[in-house]
């Protein structure tokens, strides 16, 4: 029965909480109830924070390709147990969420729903151009142009695909955003980082992406290209003949 | 089918089993089917060995619709193609799911991404795109809506 339930089915989920937003439970207990817990948590929140950001435990949740270099990023070359990352099953053990790929339209409701089920204090990591901006499908009909217009994103990884190293460093990034709010006096989501280019801001990345489609296809030239030209086949091949294809046709 | 033998089977031309059904089209194995032919001449095809419906696609000219059939026997390398042409207002044919049962889910396709409707289909539904999802993405007149 729950296979033919349609995700246009599915009932409405509710407005995205934010943890800071919600009120203090201990408000109005008392002067010296709330300074005894404020004194407890100076104490104890940057212990927390590190805590947290040492058991950043992310979902298995790989969309697309971008999901390959987050297994390599897994895999003993890099070997991302070493930082304290464990890729779990669930969303309930789960407190960092890698969207590894676009985000279609169908796929709207199941990473909203995904990412409310997760526990507070979560992390989204908007791996790879297509959940950052939709990338080379962004005008296609299916795929919404960038993760964060449904879940908050904490860190945004450039890449088509991006590099696992770019995965390691955006964990330490994360690592460094939770230990800053930690010594700030507030856990939870906070500010926004693009990883690899520090000086640039999400939106002076979307113009770049924007105004150099191409460049998501990884060609250095600005101009578009769809096939090689009878010059480049004929530098590619020993002989200078055309290359034939698969099928030994021209 | 399977009361006609492999051997006869093989040694049925495409163009005899279709004769009086279809005309011929570009290429040896290629025919125009009319819309109100097509049952029959899938039927006919079946009937003769072809048991394998390879795939249902649909084409956008913009001055009309064609419904490609890619058909097998799976003895012979080569797929016998059935094209069938419609009016640009009237993209309806019926559905050939009466001889394969399969071809629904291709049917499904070519309506969800070109709306071409097939009628008397067992399961009219979207296969791909969300239920409530508006319009159908492959038409040229939508291809490039959002570059422009």
């Amino acid at each position: 029965m729950s296979l033919k339930v349609l995700p246009s089915e599915l009932p409405a989920l509710p407005e995205l909480r934010d943890a800071r937003d919600m009120d203090d439970p201990h408000a109005g207990k008392g002067f010296i109830m709330h300074s005894v817990r404020g004194f407890i948590q100076e104490m104890t929140q940057g212990l927390f924070a590190w805590s947290e950001g040492r058991s950043l435990w992310p979902l298995t949740f790989g969309i697309k390709c971008c999901a390959i270099e987050m297994m390599a990023f897994g895999a003993s070359r890099y070997d991302c147990d070493r930082m304290g990352v464990f890729f779990r099953a669930s969303p309930r053990q789960a407190d960092l969420l890698i969207v590894a790929g676009p985000a279609t339209i169908k796929l709207k409701d199941v990473i909203v729903r995904l990412y409310e089920q997760m526990p507070e204090p979560k992390h989204v990591i908007a791996f790879g151009e297509c959940a950052i901006c939709g990338g080379p499908f962004w005008d296609s009909y299916s795929v919404i142009n960038g993760v964060d217009k449904l879940i908050p994103v904490d860190i945004y990884v450039p890449g088509c695909p991006p590099r696992p190293e770019q995965l390691l460093l955006a964990i330490m990034k994360l690592q460094e955003l939770i230990d800053e709010r930690g010594k700030a006096g507030r856990r939870g989501r906070g500010k926004t980082q693009v990883v690899g280019m520090p000086e640039v801001t999400r939106e002076e990345l979307l113009a770049q992406v924007m105004a150099h489609p191409t460049f998501l296809m990884g060609h250095q030239s600005g101009e578009p290209r769809i096939a090689p030209t009878p010059d480049e086949l004929a530098r590619a091949t020993p002989t200078g003949q055309p290359a034939p294809d698969a099928e030994g046709r021209g | 089918m399977s009361e006609i033998p492999a051997g006869a089977a093989a040694a049925q031309d495409p163009a005899a089993i279709l004769a009086g059904i279809a005309t011929p089209g570009k290429g040896a194995r290629a025919f125009a089917v009319d819309r109100k032919r097509i049952v029959d001449a899938c039927a006919a095809l079946h009937r003769a060995g072809f048991a394998h419906l390879c795939l249902i696609t649909g084409i956008d000219w913009r001055d009309r619709w064609e419904v490609v059939y890619h058909l097998v026997r799976l003895e012979e390398p080569e797929p016998v193609v059935l094209r069938v042409a419609l009016p640009y207002g009237e993209a309806r044919i019926p559905s050939v799911a009466s001889v394969w049962p399969g071809a629904v889910w291709h049917e499904r396709e070519t309506y969800d991404l070109l709306g071409i409707v097939f009628e008397g289909s067992p399961d009219p539904r979207r296969i791909l795109l969300p239920q409530d999802y508006e319009g159908f993405p492959l038409r040229k007149e939508v291809l490039y809506g959002n570059r422009s």
